[in-house]
């Protein structure tokens, strides 16, 4: 039974990693502008099935709330606002530059950051409870709050800065 | 899952640095941002207390999100005013 809940674990990591490649590699490749977006979506949903596997449930939701809800929502507004679809000038066409100088840069960076991660001893993973939402929340409030307010603060000037600067001049 | 990180993490600067378009590179920062947060996560299991590496990882995505929201009032305004996405395009300091 062991090994069986193991081996089904390893499988659905596989399967979620794949997912998240892919959804990648179809950013890289997509010929419009908003498939990318979906691309990326796709991708943002598999990073948050794979959180599942590092004993991380709070993170996971807050993968999904803040980037599929939040930032990917944003870059659809940004894509859609941003474009006249009367406009046929190609603006949502993208085309890819230097591809194979960005390959070869692609392919050497993930050979050596594959080769130094396969270099990492781990440590045998103790048996260890994840810490519950409860704890989580104490620590943000004891240990971590000033980066709380340093964020509550940097997020409301990023809100007004990003007014500031969308808003049409005079 | 740490391979996986590394290999989101190289085609995310694919991204950025061949795609023409502003916003796509934007998308490839994301893609970075989500790989990192992975293996923060994955190496944070390492350690006694697991409830510093969470918070990191919440933190590296408010960050992100803040990011993205001044950067995309940027890319509106730069192409109001250069009717174009294009980087090669905005090269005015250069010249």
């Amino acid at each position: 039974m062991e090994i069986l809940l193991k081996n089904i674990e390893t499988i659905a990591i596989c399967i979620f990693a794949a997912l998240t490649v892919s959804g990648a590699l179809y950013v890289l490749f997509a010929k419009q502008i908003f498939y990318a977006a979906i691309g990326f979506l796709i991708s943002l949903l598999g990073v948050a099935a794979l959180m599942v596997f590092t004993d991380s449930e709070f993170v996971v939701a807050s993968q999904i709330v803040i980037y599929v809800g939040g930032i990917l929502v944003l870059l659809l507004f940004g894509i859609v606002l941003g474009n006249n679809p009367k406009a046929k000038d190609g603006s949502l066409e993208i085309e890819n530059r230097e591809f194979w100088m960005s390959a070869c840069i692609v392919l050497v960076v993930s050979f050596l950051l594959v080769f130094l991660l396969s270099q990492i001893k781990m440590k045998e993973q103790t048996v260890q409870l994840a810490p519950t939402v409860k704890q989580l929340g104490l620590s943000l409030v004891s240990s971590y709050s000033i980066a709380l307010e340093l964020l509550g603060f940097l997020l409301l000037l990023a809100l007004v800065a990003a007014t500031f600067i969308a808003k049409k001049d005079d | 899952m740490l391979f996986t990180a590394a290999i989101v993490f190289a085609i995310g600067l694919a991204v950025v640095i061949t795609k023409k378009n502003l916003i796509l590179m934007l998308i490839g920062v994301e893609l970075m941002f989500n790989a990192v947060n992975i293996n923060l996560l994955v190496f944070g299991n390492q350690f006694p207390n697991k409830a510093d590496a969470q918070w990191m990882a919440v933190f590296v995505m408010l960050v992100a999100a803040a990011e993205v929201a001044i950067g995309l009032a940027i890319i509106l305004k730069i192409r109001e005013h250069f009717k174009s996405l294009d980087p090669e395009d905005i090269a005015e300091l250069k010249d």
